[in-house]
């Protein structure tokens, strides 16, 4: 008798198919994988039943139909159905790209008004004299200024496009500027400019922007060139997750919106927040996932020395309080510029990798309104600045962009808000 | 449940079918199963998708002890139906029963994916097509037995897919059909062959390296079966981190880690027992050194028998006989 047929001896194809398939009860496989151990036979069976099954599963073929075909050989009896299989995985594959495209787009809110520092790019100005505005054109290059035939005016949908047809009518002939050179020199925050400087890493950072780059939204009068290089390089220069970050405002042009004498004005898209779309200095979109080797690099740019003996891998100010956070994502706050700290307990799950101080959006616009003018840039504030390339024009009060509130970033990629660093919300 | 008349089973090659027993599936149950399986689509009549149903429970005693089989409550019965594969199973009773409507089904849904696993596991498109034709030729009843029709689709259970087992079904012919060809050599090349080595001397294996056989196979028993599988698989078999995780459903990391705790188990045990055997520590790290393929036959006098790679037998000595045992008895 063929001892290979006796069934007492080997685990029938039943029971050694149920086991690569991993549907035996416990005791059963037990007794199986006992027997695999030790019969080189078993394995190669099971081992060439999986691969065949493997195969199987990896390479398209098309599905066999439910009707019965009428001979036994399979050639023409029913058609290959190779595009049945791909289009589910096309459609997945838009609507992953409509997915990305929407996120990484910018999504300019009508009937807003933010203020965007100049742009160097000549087809991104709008017309001199004509239109008025306050800002630069749109930040990314490339982006095009169509003129829009005259439109009958409309009336702003909020205040903030109120404010930009009051800004307007008082200052007509303003016009947009190149930006300012950033230098690729970091520095966020409220700290003053000799404590900026004192934490900058030293120069040669970042090459400068390239024409029509992206300067920051926070632009900010400053006598400084340094400043206004800081505050820009730091926020351009930020290349996080491309999540909308209600950063500090920039004014847009609405198409909506007419100038004074009814002139079309170039419809320019807003300039996105450079944290949010990840704008480089260069002004091209960029999207990189969190790294928190780079996150060192942004906020204050020297690392400070925490309590515990570490040093910071991203720290930010505003007035009267710094934030820093460790390389464990732990974080810490001084009252006292760095003096003594303190524990920040986490209401966020996960690790803080950086923090940033920002300026309220409301806040600025609020005061924009209010006072309908800006600050002289040759009288700038202490906090912040802009470069001094920078149009007359295109820069905001001091108000507007003084940083008042923390954004920490953790690992979950959930910010959290905190307007002194105590209290985190979550954004 | 109301008496019934017993079911007549319809093949021979079932596995020890349960006599005669009054049960029947409740009809709920049954309207249930039987919209799973959409029988009607090889238009298996309701009574015969039934009468499949209790062959299949009543061989298996619905998932119960022995004899309580017609004691099971219908929930019972949903529990033990729910865990099988019941539609492959239906489909493959009624192709051992010779229903020509689910043959046609079979062929549809079967019949191409059994070549390309044939042609998978052959590596050769003519040799794959050759086994796949022979196992169909066999699936469709071609092969009679004692003046009966046997359809090896009946002793398909249901546990597992229908295309696994038939893939498993394939790759066991194969390595069978292997295994027992491979060593024949054409008797057309009988003028080039060398004359056969001559035996080696015999020669006594040193105490050291019986010791380390001895160590070798308790440590290897010592371990879990699962482990031994995977040292057999990996060592042994030469399988990739890849296909020994597929076989597991665990990703690769898991069975790197489960190989080296295996490994590092098997090292430990190994030096324990040179060590209760009377070598100093170092000495059976050193042993631990020796080539395998020194490890040769240790027969119970010491004297080595057959100079070549033992260490497979090592691991494969154990409850069941090996196929050169069950030849020697």
């Amino acid at each position: 008798m063929n001892r290979l047929s006796q069934p007492d001896l080997h685990p029938d194809a039943e029971a050694l198919s149920a086991f690569a398939e991993q549907a035996l009860p416990a005791a059963e496989k037990t007794a199986v994988l006992a027997h695999l151990a030790e019969c080189p036979r078993c394995r190669e069976i099971v081992y060439l039943a999986q691969s065949a099954a493997e195969l199987e599963a990896s390479a398209p073929h098309p599905v066999p139909t439910q009707s019965v075909p009428a001979r036994l050989h399979p050639s023409g009896a029913w058609l290959p159905k190779w595009g049945i299989a791909w289009i589910p995985a096309a459609a997945l594959a838009g609507v992953g790209a409509v997915v990305v495209w929407v996120l990484l787009r910018p999504t300019p809110p009508t009937g807003t008004v933010t203020f965007n520092p100049p742009s160097e790019s000549a087809s991104l100005t709008a017309p001199p004299a004509e239109t008025g505005l306050l800002h630069a054109p749109a930040a990314q290059p490339g982006i095009q200024s169509a003129s829009k035939p005259a439109a009958p005016p409309t009336p702003p949908s909020s205040s903030l496009a109120a404010v930009s047809t009051r800004q307007k009518a008082a200052n007509p002939e303003k016009r947009s500027e190149p930006p300012g050179g950033p230098t690729g020199q970091p520095a966020p925050g409220d700290l003053s400019d000799s404590e900026l400087r004192a934490l900058l890493p030293g120069a040669g950072g970042e090459p400068p922007a390239a024409p029509g780059a992206t300067p920051s939204p926070q632009t900010k009068v400053s006598s400084g060139a340094d400043s206004a290089r800081l505050q820009q390089t730091t926020q351009a220069r930020y290349s996080g997750p491309a999540y909308p970050q209600p950063l500090t405002p920039s004014v847009i042009q609405n198409p909506s919106m007419i100038s004074a004498d009814n002139s079309p004005t170039p419809a320019v898209t807003p300039a996105l927040p450079s944290l949010a779309a990840g704008l480089t200095l260069h002004g091209q979109p960029h999207v990189t996932p969190l790294n928190p080797n780079r996150l060192a690099m942004d906020g204050v740019g020297k690392p400070v020395r925490l309590p515990n003996g570490l040093k910071s891998v991203s720290a930010a100010a505003v007035p009267g309080r710094l934030l820093a956070i460790d390389p464990e994502g732990a974080v810490f706050l001084s009252s006292d510029a760095g003096k003594s700290w303190k524990t920040v307990s986490p209401t966020w799950t996960g690790k803080a990798l950086q923090v940033r101080a920002l300026s309220r959006y409301g806040a600025q616009i609020e005061l924009q309104a209010a006072t309908g003018r800006l600050e002289d840039p040759t009288n700038p504030s202490p906090v912040a600045a802009v470069s001094s390339e920078a149009s007359p024009a295109s820069f905001q009060g001091p108000q507007l962009a003084t940083p008042t509130f923390f954004r920490i970033v953790t690992d979950r990629h959930q910010s959290w808000v905190s307007p002194d660093g105590k209290l985190w919300t979550l954004q | 449940m109301g008496a019934a008349p017993p079911q007549p089973v319809g093949t021979a090659v079932t596995a020890a079918i349960a006599p005669p027993v009054l049960c029947t599936i409740a009809p709920a149950l049954l309207d249930e199963l039987w919209a799973a399986c959409d029988p009607a689509a090889y238009q298996l009549p309701r009574a015969q998708f039934e009468a499949i149903l209790l062959r299949i429970g009543m061989a298996q005693n619905f998932g119960l002890a022995a004899g309580l089989a017609a004691e099971a409550s219908e929930s019972q019965q949903r529990t033990f139906f729910t865990g099988l594969r019941l539609s492959d199973l239906v489909l493959a009773r009624a192709c051992a029963d010779g229903h020509e409507r689910a043959w046609e089904r079979f062929i549809a849904v079967h019949r191409e994916p059994l070549v390309r696993a044939a042609i998978a596991i052959t590596g050769s498109d003519t040799l794959g097509r050759e086994l796949a034709d022979g196992l169909y030729a066999e699936l469709y009843g071609l092969t009679l037995r004692e003046g009966e029709r046997r359809c090896p689709l009946a002793a398909y259970s249901g546990r597992g897919s229908l295309m696994g087992w038939l893939r498993t079904t394939l790759a066991q012919r194969h390595v069978d059909h292997h295994r027992r060809t491979h060593r024949e050599q054409s008797l057309d090349a009988s003028g080039d062959h060398d004359p056969p080595a001559a035996a080696p001397p015999v020669e006594s294996a040193s105490p050291s390296l019986t010791l380390l056989a001895g160590a070798v196979k308790e440590a290897l028993m010592l371990q879990e079966p699962e482990d031994r599988f995977l040292l057999a698989s990996y060592y042994l078999d030469g399988r990739t981190l890849h296909q020994i995780a597929a076989l597991f459903g665990v990703h690769e990391a898991t069975v790197s880690r489960k190989l080296k705790r295996a490994t590092g188990s098997v090292r430990k045990q190994i030096v324990r027992s040179l060590e209760r055997q009377g070598l100093s520590r170092r000495a059976a790290e050193e042993a631990l050194g020796a080539d395998p393929r020194d490890l040769t036959a240790i027969c119970d006098d010491g004297r080595i028998d057959r100079p070549h790679l033992r260490l497979k037998e090592l691991l494969q000595t154990s409850q069941t006989e090996t196929f050169k045992e069950q030849e020697d008895r």
